[in-house]
């Protein structure tokens, strides 16, 4: 019987199981990894989605009740607060939202794991300077001065995953895109003139003699 | 006799201490640095030490600042000299009472006026080299002197113009002056750079008085309870060169604003204004920051159009105001 048909040697076997192990627990390793990686993109996406429905929120309420959000910005308080909406009243074809200061919370489950997301949002006013550029800047007048039509929202979402802190945000700026308009062709008995101006026997036009 | 004699000594010791006196008041007027104006002593210029440039195409650039003792704006006419960039000795004399070597009236009498302190100049600056140069006049006829200032024929075709008046005074100045050597001197432009001579209008000599009325108009209620933002004001019309048309807006709570209801840029009294226009159309922006914007109550909207024909034989016409604003 020659050397070579007598079997594997313990040492021989011990080194085989040792590399299988080996290869194994890395394999392990990455898997956990990914999975871990997979999870937490996915809470990242979920909260990526949080942020996006509460600007769309805030646009829709925007529509409706823009002095509320104009006058909760920092030019009005004073400062800067976190604020959200909450659904007060629904109807089957409308829902009132509530202007509220401070943070709420959204859970969202998926394969019976529950997140639960801390969100909020934010108020900044925009300032214009003289070739109308927008920034949220302040800096004392006359070099830039505040458009109350516009303003930049902030949306903030907020979780725990593995112990740690996660938080996202997203920004829109909005604008007061309702306007009236008013034209005057006629001035009559209602208007008023001081010092040399005067209106057309027709009030039509205003012009000084 | 010895009455006389006492009499006649008192008048002595009072023409002495008259004499005291004037020395007295004489040497304190100097040290204390009251307007004792000597011969070839300059005022100190009014123009911008920024800008300070006119332009001819032959002599190049004209200083009308030079460190100070340039050209000198008064509420009559120009004062004191311009010089030649290229050459600092040339001086552009536009005024014989006020030159670099005192008065010289006696030899030739000249100035340019600013009537009125209107900005509208006229008559005749002075230079050794290329004679005389005329602020106003057309293909015939310059400036003719009435009375103690200089006046434009009656259809100029060019003028020299100080926007020191209106709404907004710039103290810019525009337009072109003529000199039958060297031809254009022209005060503001953007070939071959930009440029412009301009008066310094911090001090008095800018005016914004000259805005001669208003029209307010009817008070309008929005229906905005919770506030609303005023976003601009256009209006059509004719606005000649020189004159104005401005606006101030009242933001309210009641339908009767009061008087310092109505504000203009930057919440003052500076009136809305533009002389940039096409067609006759001119848009207006308004900073709504400044006329309570989204206030609880503050639903009534009021505008005064201020016109200013500015001394012009035709003055601005507004036709139509639009407000346009965002509750």
């Amino acid at each position: 019987m020659s050397s070579s048909t007598r079997g594997q040697s313990l040492f021989e076997i011990v080194v085989a199981v040792g590399v299988a192990a080996i290869i194994i627990g890395s394999a392990a390793t990455v898997m956990v990894l990914s999975m871990r990686s997979s999870e937490q993109n996915a809470e990242s996406q979920k909260g990526y989605a949080v942020a996006q429905d509460i600007l769309d929120t805030i646009r829709s309420y925007a529509e409706s009740s823009w002095a509320t959000l104009y006058n909760n910005s920092p030019s009005q308080l004073g400062l800067s607060q976190q604020f959200y909406l909450l659904e007060a009243t629904s109807t089957a074809t409308s829902t009132a939202l509530a202007f509220n200061t401070g943070t709420t919370t959204v859970s969202l489950s998926e394969n019976d794991v529950v997140t639960t997301y801390t969100v909020w949002f934010t108020i900044a006013n925009i300032y214009r300077d003289d070739s109308n550029t927008a920034t949220t800047t302040y800096s004392p007048p006359p070099a830039v001065t505040e458009d109350p039509t516009t303003l930049e929202t902030t949306a903030f979402v907020n979780w725990e995953i593995s112990g740690e802190t996660k938080e996202i945000s997203l920004s829109q700026q909005i604008a007061r895109t309702r306007s009236d308009v008013m034209k005057f062709s006629q001035w009559g008995t209602y208007a008023t003139t001081s010092g040399g101006v005067s209106v057309t026997s027709e009030g039509e036009s205003i012009y000084v003699p | 006799m010895k009455r006389y004699q006492e009499s006649s000594g008192l008048r002595c010791g009072l023409v002495v201490l008259g004499a005291c006196f004037l020395s007295v008041i004489v040497t304190l007027s100097v040290w204390s640095g009251l307007p004792v104006r000597s011969v070839g002593a300059a005022e100190e210029s009014n123009i911008d030490s920024t800008n300070k440039w006119a332009w001819n195409d032959v002599v190049g650039w004209i200083d009308f600042y030079h460190s100070g003792d340039g050209a000198f704006v008064t509420d009559e006419k120009l004062e004191q000299a311009a010089v030649l960039d290229t050459d600092p000795s040339n001086h552009i004399l536009l005024d014989c009472a006020t030159t670099p070597t005192g008065n010289i009236c006696a030899t030739s009498k000249f100035s340019v006026s600013n009537y009125d302190n209107g900005g509208y100049l006229a008559g005749y600056a002075w230079n050794d080299d290329y004679g005389w140069i005329s602020f106003c006049g057309n293909a015939t006829e310059g400036s003719s002197q009435v009375g103690d200032h200089w006046e434009c024929p009656a259809s100029p075709t060019y003028q020299v113009y100080i926007d020191l008046a209106g709404a907004n005074p710039s103290g810019d100045f525009s337009g072109y002056a003529w000199n039958d050597t060297i031809g254009w001197i022209s005060f503001s432009d953007n070939d071959p750079v930009p440029y412009r001579v301009q008066v310094d209008c911090t001090g008095d000599i800018c005016t914004q008085e000259g805005l001669p009325g208003y029209l307010q108009s009817a008070t309008i209620d929005t229906g905005a309870v919770n506030g609303f933002a005023v976003n601009s004001i256009t209006w059509k019309g004719t606005l000649p060169t020189y004159t104005h048309v401005g606006f101030t807006v009242a933001v309210t709570s009641s339908s009767t604003p009061s008087e310092s209801d109505f504000k203009g840029e930057n919440g003052g009294t500076t009136l809305y204004e533009t002389s940039v226009g096409a067609a006759g159309v001119y848009r207006i922006d308004i900073d709504a920051a400044y006329h309570n914007p989204y206030k609880s109550g503050y639903r009534y909207l009021t505008y005064r159009v201020y016109i200013d024909n500015a001394y012009q034989e035709t003055g601005p016409v507004v036709e139509d105001v639009i407000l346009n604003w965002s509750s």
